[in-house]
């Protein structure tokens, strides 16, 4: 495909290891860029230190958003675990604790419960212009059952009651 | 390319596309999601606000007035209906004997003969992912993809391989199928149980069949899925179905017993 793939594979040898226990993954938006787009108006974000209070495992990262007017609202990154699934996802929160949009930041599945069966791949083999191809590698795009949400809505419940018990008394 | 995602539909409702500059991308995908949550508040069944609750509180009272978005996909159902012999069935009732039959169309009203509800959740999504679709393509935006947790639509100038995952090892892909302007749709049980109930029975498909449906519209792909699911082994009656609608099926077997594990129809 490139002609310059050795190079390739040398330069992202340390993605791939860390990507390596999952079998798709996609990557929506970093930090920043989620911060800039859920707060267009704010200035400034800021820590919020969560290290002591039951943020949970991994602890919530959350960060204040200021502009001019002041506090605008917290922007909140979580992360959840689904049977198959890892995500992480950022949420912007008003001033008064109300969910103003939620953004997926990263997708990424496991392939650690797979089960090898020569056989039935076997069937595969010459029926396609791409055999058993690896998800991830280059597919980017994947039809098949829908896998539920249900996890990131759970987590955002947490997140709310969070800031029912720990932020608001704060703001 | 601009990829993002959202918690939309009970999945993960992704789009991705290009444009000149990112806030155009922004704006457009913006515009996007806001469509699918329009959507999806019209046409939930669970949730009582919508259009759909509003019809089945009262559609078998008096027809009721829709929109013309409720309209259109309850147009298709009954077609489908019709061409299924009410394999394809949208239609809930207490005593599961209700078929799409019951419903009337008249004019911009829709209205039911018996006390009957109807449930969209096999169709609205792929209705949904073309809308959303629809609404992008006004934007100054082009290389479309919109892919609803599997029900995906692709609006691009070159082909893109779209993975259909094998029903064995969902987290794998047992092929690739080339697309650049269409939609595949697919319905299998390997993440959740079977939803998917045999109206012939009233009940739930103990199947564990991959069925992918490739077709202009993920509407038409959507629903065709769920004939597909229940008369995979009737290759005289889907054939001619698929055919009217310019559509092919993929079914793949998860059950190594099955004779049959790959399947192409169309």
């Amino acid at each position: 495909m490139s002609r310059t793939r050795p190079l390739f594979w040398f330069s992202t040898l340390p993605a791939l290891a860390l990507h390596a226990p999952f079998a798709y993954a996609a990557h929506y938006l970093d930090i920043d860029e989620a911060q800039r787009l859920l707060f267009p108006n704010a200035e400034q974000f800021t820590v919020v230190n969560t290290a002591t209070e039951s943020a949970g495992n991994p602890p919530l990262r959350i960060w204040k958003a200021t502009g001019k007017t002041g506090l605008i609202g917290y922007f909140v990154v979580d992360e959840v675990i689904g049977k198959h699934e890892y995500i992480t996802y950022s949420v912007a929160l008003s001033a008064h604790g109300v969910v103003q949009r939620i953004e997926i930041l990263e997708y990424r599945e496991t392939k650690g419960w797979q089960v090898a069966n020569q056989a039935w791949r076997e069937q595969f083999k010459h029926k396609t212009a791409r055999d058993k191809l690896e998800v991830g590698e280059d597919i980017s795009n994947i039809s098949g059952a829908t896998l539920s949400c249900k996890h990131v809505t759970e987590g955002v419940r947490k997140i709310l009651s969070f800031y029912e018990s720990q932020l608001k008394v704060s703001a | 390319m601009t990829r993002r995602a959202r918690a939309l539909l009970g999945t993960f409702f992704e789009i991705s596309l290009e444009a000149e500059s990112q806030s155009i991308a922004n704006a457009a995908i913006d515009a996007g999601f806001a469509e699918a949550s329009r959507l999806e508040r019209m046409l939930s069944f669970f949730n009582p606000e919508s259009e759909v609750s509003r019809l089945n509180a009262f559609g078998h009272r008096q027809a009721q007035i829709v929109s013309p978005e409720l309209l259109e996909l309850l147009r298709f159902c009954v077609e489908l209906s019709r061409q299924s012999g009410n394999l394809f069935d949208v239609t809930v009732s207490e005593n599961s004997k209700s078929t799409s039959e019951c419903i009337v169309i008249e004019g911009n009203t829709v209205g039911f003969k018996e006390t009957a509800k109807v449930n969209l959740g096999g169709i609205a999504k792929g209705f949904i992912v073309d809308r959303v679709t629809d609404t992008l393509l006004k934007g100054e935006v082009s290389d479309i993809i919109v892919n609803a947790g599997g029900d995906l639509k692709i609006s691009r100038s070159s082909g893109i391989p779209v993975g259909i995952r094998d029903p064995r090892e969902p987290t794998r892909c047992a092929e690739a199928i080339t697309i650049a302007s269409g939609a595949v749709s697919t319905s299998a049980p390997y993440f959740s149980f079977s939803k998917l109930i045999d109206p012939r029975t009233g009940a739930c498909v103990d199947t564990l069949r991959s069925v992918s449906v490739i077709a202009n519209s993920c509407m038409v792909a959507d629903g065709l899925t769920k004939v597909v699911g229940l008369e995979a082994s009737d290759t005289f009656s889907i054939l001619p179905i698929l055919k009217s609608h310019g559509a092919s099926a993929l079914v793949l077997s998860s059950d190594t017993n099955d004779e049959k594990s790959r399947e192409f129809y169309g």
